[in-house]
This record gives C-alpha cells, sequence and structure tokens, in this order.
C-alpha cells in the first residue's frame, strides 16, 4: 500500500462520512424498530467508475460505511477474473524454456483484502474458506495440466507473481473505526491496475459470528484520448494500422524538415 | 511526468521514452543504422509487453527510416522499382511473420524464440563487422574487386525484368524473397531489417553501393509499414503514443549522432558498432543461459487481445 489517496477525496470522503453518520444516527434514534430500518450494515465507495486517462498512474478509492451495532468488518476487492497459465521454465540444452504449464480458470486480476483485525485474530477460519478470503483461500481450481509437478507448486507461483506486480497487495489492509459504528477503508490501485468490473464484498462479524453480507462494485475503465484511441484500435483496426502509418511517415518528414533548416 | 500509454496499457515517465528514444537515435545517426534491434528489446526490458514492443517498433521504424529516405530521393538514389518488387514479397512475409508471432505467443515460446533469433543474428552479423573492421584497420587499403557484370545461379532464374537506377536485368524472384525474408523479420522482430537489405543487395543482386542505402530505406519503409498494418489488423499491438515518444527523441538524437559519426573514421566506426551489437546479442545470450530469478511466469490465457 504505497499510495495515498489524494487530498480532495480525502476531505470529501470525511464529509460523506459525517453526512452518513448523522443519517445513520437519526435513523438508528428515531425508530429502531421501524420497519423502514432493518439493514444492520450499510457500504458505500467514495467513487463507483475509475477513469484511466494519460496521466493515470495509480489511485485509490475510499470504502465507508456504518454498522448498527459494535464488531468487525473484512472487507475483499476482487478485479475481473479470466482464465490464467502458469508456465515453469526447465533447462533443455543449456537454455531456459518454458516447459511445464497449468492453467486456472476465474483467477481475479486484482486482489485485496482489508480488516477491522488480523483474520487470525477473529477466529472464523470456517466463514474464511467458505467465502474464499484471502489471497491463500481463493479457490484458484485448474482448468488443465501440462506438468508432473503438483498443481500447488503453481498456484503459489500465480499468487506471488500476482503480489509481485502489486496486483495481489501483501498486507492487509486497514479497516478503521471511527467511532462504534463508522467505518472507513483505503482501497489502492495500482498504475498498472487491469481493466474491468471490480467486486467489494463486506461481511460484518458481531459476536464471533457472520451477520451481514454486502457487496458493492466498481468499474475501471479507460477514458479520454486513452480510451478513445484503444477504441479505435480494436474497433476499426484497419484505419488505426493506416493512420499510425501516416502519423509516422508525417512525424519522420516534419522531422527532417525541422533539422534540414537548422 | 508519467503517461499511460493506451495500447501497452502501463504508465511509464515520459522523459524516460524521450531519452531512450534519443539514445536510440543517436546511435543510429551515429551508425547510419535503423537501431530497431537496439529498440525492441530495450522496450522489453523496460516493461513493455513484448507484443507492444515488436508492433511498435515496426511503427516507430516507418518514422525514423522516411528522412533518411527522403534525403536519398532528393539526390536520385532509390530505384523505386525495385522497392515494388521488395513490397510484393514483404507483404508475404510480413503476414506469416505475424501468424508466427500469434502462434509462437499462444504457445508461451514467443519471448525466447524472439531472443534466439535475436542472439544468432546480432552475433553472426556483429562477428562478420568486427573480423572486417579488424582487417581493414589492420590494412588500411584493401582493394575491391568487383565486376559490374558477374553472372551467377541468379541469372539462370525466369521473370526477368530490367531495373534501369539500378542498371540491373535480373530475375524479379531473388528481390521478393529477399523482401519476403526482411517482412517476415520486421514483423516478427520489430526491426527494419536493414542488417539483411543491405547485404543482399550487394553480394546477391550486385546493385550499385549509391543506390544500395536509400533503396533499402525506401524497402524498410514500406516494409514496415505493411507489418505495422498487419500488427495493428491482426494483434492491435501498435501504440501510436509510445511511437511518437520515441520517434520524437530518436529524430532529435539521429541529428546529434550523425555530427559525431562523421567525425569518426569508417573501420572504426563500423569496430564499434560490432561491439554493441555483440553487446546486446551476449546479453539476451546471458538471459537465456543463466538460471531465471523466477522460474515461473503468467499469462491470460488469451493473451493477444
Amino acid at each position: 500500500m504505497r499510495r495515498r489517496s489524494p487530498r480532495l477525496s480525502r476531505k470529501l470522503s470525511v464529509a460523506l462520512l459525517a453526512l452518513l453518520g448523522v443519517a445513520v444516527a437519526g435513523l438508528l434514534a428515531a425508530s429502531p424498530g421501524a420497519r423502514a430500518f432493518e439493514e444492520n450494515l450499510i457500504v458505500d465507495l467514495s467513487a463507483h467508475v475509475i477513469e484511466i486517462d494519460s496521466s493515470f498512474s495509480g489511485t485509490s478509492i475510499l470504502l465507508f460505511g456504518a454498522t448498527d451495532a459494535p464488531g468487525d468488518v473484512i472487507v475483499a476487492a476482487r478485479g475481473p477474473v479470466e482464465p490464467t497459465v502458469v508456465r515453469r521454465k526447465r533447462r533443455v540444452a543449456g537454455i531456459w524454456i518454458n516447459q511445464d504449464a497449468v492453467a486456472f480458470d476465474a483467477v481475479p486480476r486484482y486482489y485485496a483484502v482489508a480488516a477491522s483485525r488480523p483474520l487470525e485474530d477473529l477466529g472464523l477460519e470456517d466463514l474464511l474458506v467458505e467465502h474464499n478470503i484471502g489471497v491463500e483461500r481463493l479457490a484458484l481450481e485448474p482448468l488443465w495440466a501440462a506438468t508432473e509437478e503438483p498443481i500447488a507448486a503453481f498456484r503459489e507461483a500465480l499468487r506471488r507473481i500476482m503480489a509481485r506486480s502489486a496486483l495481489y497487495p501483501t498486507e492487509l489492509g486497514e479497516v478503521r473505526f471511527i467511532d462504534d459504528s463508522l467505518f472507513r477503508v483505503t482501497l489502492n490501485f495500482p498504475a498498472n491496475v487491469p481493466l474491468g468490473h471490480y467486486e467489494a464484498e463486506i461481511f460484518l462479524i458481531q459476536d464471533g459470528r457472520m451477520t451481514e453480507l454486502k457487496t458493492t462494485t466498481l468499474e475501471i475503465r479507460k477514458s479520454g484520448l486513452s480510451a478513445e484511441l484503444f477504441g479505435f484500435a480494436n474497433q476499426s483496426p484497419a484505419l488505426y494500422g493506416l493512420i499510425a502509418i501516416a502519423a509516422a511517415l508525417v512525424a519522420g518528414w516534419v522531422g527532417s524538415l525541422v533539422f534540414r533548416k537548422v | 511526468m508519467e503517461i499511460y500509454l493506451p495500447i501497452a496499457e502501463i504508465s511509464t515517465n515520459v522523459f524516460l521514452l524521450l531519452g531512450l528514444g534519443g539514445a536510440v537515435g543517436f546511435l543510429s545517426g551515429m551508425f547510419g543504422i535503423g537501431g530497431g534491434f537496439l529498440m525492441t528489446p530495450l522496450l522489453i526490458f523496460l516493461g513493455i509487453p513484448p507484443t507492444v514492443a515488436v508492433g511498435t517498433g515496426t511503427n516507430l521504424i516507418v518514422a525514423s527510416s522516411v528522412s533518411g529516405m527522403m534525403a536519398h530521393w532528393r539526390r536520385g538514389n532509390v530505384d523505386f522499382r525495385m522497392g515494388g518488387i521488395f513490397l510484393i514479397g514483404g507483404v508475404g512475409g510480413a503476414w506469416l511473420g505475424v501468424w508466427l508471432f500469434r502462434v509462437l505467443s499462444e504457445a508461451g515460446q514467443i519471448d525466447l524464440v524472439i531472443s534466439l533469433f535475436y542472439v544468432v543474428f546480432l552475433t553472426a552479423i556483429g562477428g562478420l563487422m568486427g573480423i572486417e573492421s579488424f582487417r581493414t584497420t589492420l590494412r588500411r587499403r584493401r582493394k575491391v574487386r568487383r565486376k559490374a557484370h558477374r553472372h551467377t545461379w541468379m541469372h539462370g532464374l525466369p521473370l526477368k525484368l530490367r531495373f534501369r537506377r539500378s542498371k540491373l536485368y535480373v530475375s524479379a524472384l531473388p528481390p521478393v524473397a529477399i523482401g519476403f525474408m526482411v517482412g517476415m523479420l520486421a514483423s516478427f522482430m520489430g526491426v527494419g531489417g536493414g542488417f539483411i537489405m543491405v547485404p543482399a543487395m550487394i553480394y546477391i543482386l550486385g546493385m550499385p553501393t549509391a543506390v544500395v542505402v536509400g533503396t533499402s530505406l525506401f524497402g524498410i519503409v514500406v516494409v514496415s509499414a505493411i507489418s505495422c498494418f498487419a500488427h495493428a489488423l491482426s494483434n492491435q499491438n501498435v501504440d501510436v503514443i509510445l511511437a511518437l515518444l520515441l520517434a520524437v527523441g530518436g529524430v532529435i538524437g539521429a541529428q546529434y549522432g550523425s555530427k559525431l559519426g562523421a567525425k569518426l573514421r569508417a573501420e572504426h566506426l563500423r569496430g564499434l558498432l560490432a561491439l554493441m551489437v555483440l553487446t546486446v546479442g551476449a546479453r539476451l545470450a546471458y538471459d537465456l543461459v543463466i538460471e531465471p530469478d523466477d522460474l515461473f511466469s503468467i499469462a491470460l490465457l488469451e493473451q493477444l487481445r
């Protein structure tokens, strides 16, 4: 967790939190038994869309919420899932060559967990396993395997490589309670964050069991010039190719003109 | 200043890219080479995905070769007819190269094959150049024995065409084959292929030296443009922003490089170039031979978007 949230979004989120706090407190005080308020967990994100433009170098999003009574909160955020192949090199005739491979189904391209206490301290191993909370509990089912070795080694390598590229943050994020009911957590997304649909599951733990599970979604997409270029390159690749060639021709020609005069 | 590259999908420092373009441009201006064989491995070292490095390389070479080609054109040193024949072979080679690229990417062997190609070509060419420059330095006067019309096996081939600018009457098949070879290398390795084309034109076709450089630059421009188009069409891996930044640095760097190059003696230049080519080749060979830090690597199953 290296990047810090921008100052503006922090101010905004504090304001939102305050507003939310007032609303929740009001609801709790006014009608404890009313049908209107049956939720014991409310959550939201400071933004539901991250737009990647040409100046994007990573960002963070604030997830905040309120609970009806004191408890612990676990947040698990995952990115779009894709089948992913893990390859292992072997030495053949003195050269290291990709030889063995295992493909895993539905590998999240981003995965981060945050909690108000270290997961081991919660004593909820069953729950963690059931909901695949934590990188080491991600399902990662093999699609096929072309190796003699145990698949576990490949699964381990997948986790390690994703952690190295900052897409599976190794440190547990911190869910911070502002008082007994209001909490916040910062989700960090590095510059190489994959595009797509993200989902955060928020678990509320009270008296040693899960009392509520909420899901909220986030969309990461390109915007501005980079989105248009990307869309253009994919939708009309022939025209894009021609324009790329024309741009290169003009650039080289202009360059030669500029320096001929000097 | 960071910039997000829309096709490479990573964010990189603008000045790093300008500097990289400038450094490679400097070397290409100094040695009179395209520099693709340096740029593509450097981009991969930088973390640009190999597919994007190669696809963008083809686009960059169009930009960096066109100004040289224009200069030769003005002096009348471009045999457009010969270039046109290269183009015919180049189309086939480029498509084959792009197809091979895709197949090998899916098999997870593209990085290995690209590295092997580089090691073989760089070592062979660097070695030959080094030996030649060493010999020339030893005895500075060397008689070049070359008759205007040598008859070889090549002249027995059908489909003869007259190339007035090159003062040749030869079969169209060898130039088509050269174009094919260069097109394949261009689309496969992201290089211009001048290092293949120039010797082939001199030694196989027997073209006069005066038109060789201009015509090879023309050939490089058209073949790279085709490869660029093929990559854009089938792999969507040409990043115009990346190419443009590298080209700007390259154009500036090349000016200073050519000034320094003019001050050095030709055989010393060739010796230096040989040293550089061998260094890049040795580095790539070393990476293939030493045990990697991590034996494992990952890729999306449908890697090529």
